[in-house]
């Protein structure tokens, strides 16, 4: 494990990026990150720029117009890093599958993919998810990220 | 004067009585279907006289504009909110297709350019005088002149060709 990973798995720092969310998964994060559940006793902080952040939490459905802006996120967040695919939307674009205003790239995953084909995507599904799925997504990510994913190998 | 009609002076609120005395014959239908809500129905030429009446004259809000394309004709429904009356007024207009367009209401009342031009973007409905009738809500890489919301926009398309 190198020391980039054992820093990012001992204290990962969120970016919040909504691209297209209704706004639910982002009250759930900010449930997440506020004292109720408060993960920031794991060392997880909510940061203000990309370019401070280990992890991006992404919700909404990634909109046409948002799909370039997240990918520009993406590459303005230094590696190694990880995407949380925050609710249904993100996941698999849930209810709003067939729209007309989704990027014509795919859902979230595939819009990162396509500037980093490598990159490690967590996905948390729920309408919205409940706090306690997003603690349970970290925790697995950071135990793929210690025992070392192909992905992370490759990087 | 028959009795339905008799039946329809007395229903009448005052509200739907000063309309009519103002419109006059530009209302081709009018009902009221509850206390607190009036539909009214008038011809697309007469859209400047019924904001001047409305919105100038009896101090009315507009709460929001809606817009449905109905395959013939795009059917614009002006809600106007008279909060003192309490009472929501529903102007509504057909708007032939095609080429549909009917005059702005954003040079009168400044709320309504926002919901013009999104209509504009989703139906395709064109508002005549309009101070900037640009793109609102679709994205900067859609193509022009393509409106998801009408209905020769495919449905479950996500695709802006409409295929």
């Amino acid at each position: 494990m190198s020391w980039r990973i054992w820093a990012l798995t001992k204290s990962p720092w969120v970016y919040h990026v909504n691209v297209g969310a209704c706004n639910n998964c982002d009250i759930e994060v900010l449930e997440l990150l506020t004292p109720r559940f408060d993960v920031e006793r794991f060392g997880i902080v909510l940061v203000g720029s990309p370019r401070h952040a280990d992890a991006l939490l992404v919700s909404g459905i990634c909109t046409r117009q948002a799909a370039p802006r997240l990918q520009e996120l993406y590459r303005q967040t230094p590696a190694p890093r990880v995407v949380f695919c925050i609710g249904s939307c993100a996941c698999s674009r849930g209810i709003f599958h067939d729209a007309y205003h989704v990027a014509e790239a795919g859902p979230v995953d595939a819009v990162i993919r396509a500037v980093d084909p490598a990159a490690t995507i967590v996905y948390v599904p729920g309408c919205p998810p409940k706090p306690e799925a997003m603690i349970l997504g970290i925790v697995k990510a950071l135990a793929a990220l210690k025992g070392g994913t192909p992905a992370e190998r490759a990087a | 004067m028959t009795v339905d009609e008799m039946h329809q002076a007395a229903a009448e609120q005052p509200l739907a009585a000063r309309i009519r005395a103002g419109l006059k014959e530009r209302v081709a239908a009018m009902r009221q279907t509850r206390p607190n809500r009036l539909f009214v129905e008038v011809g697309p030429a007469s859209i400047l006289e019924v904001g001047a009446l409305l919105f100038r004259q009896m101090g009315a809000r507009l709460a929001t504009i809606s817009g449905v394309d109905l395959r013939d004709a795009v059917e614009i429904n002006y809600h106007f909110a008279f909060d003192r009356e309490a009472c929501v007024v529903t102007v509504k207009t057909r708007v032939p297709k095609p080429d549909p367009h009917i005059e702005s209401l954003a040079p009168m009342i400044a709320g309504a350019n926002w919901i013009e031009r999104e209509i504009n973007d989703l139906i395709g409905c064109r508002f005549e005088h309009h101070p900037g009738l640009e793109r609102l809500i679709l994205a900067d890489t859609w193509p022009a002149g393509v409106h998801p919301l009408s209905r020769e926009f495919a449905a479950g398309s996500s695709s802006p060709s409409g295929v």
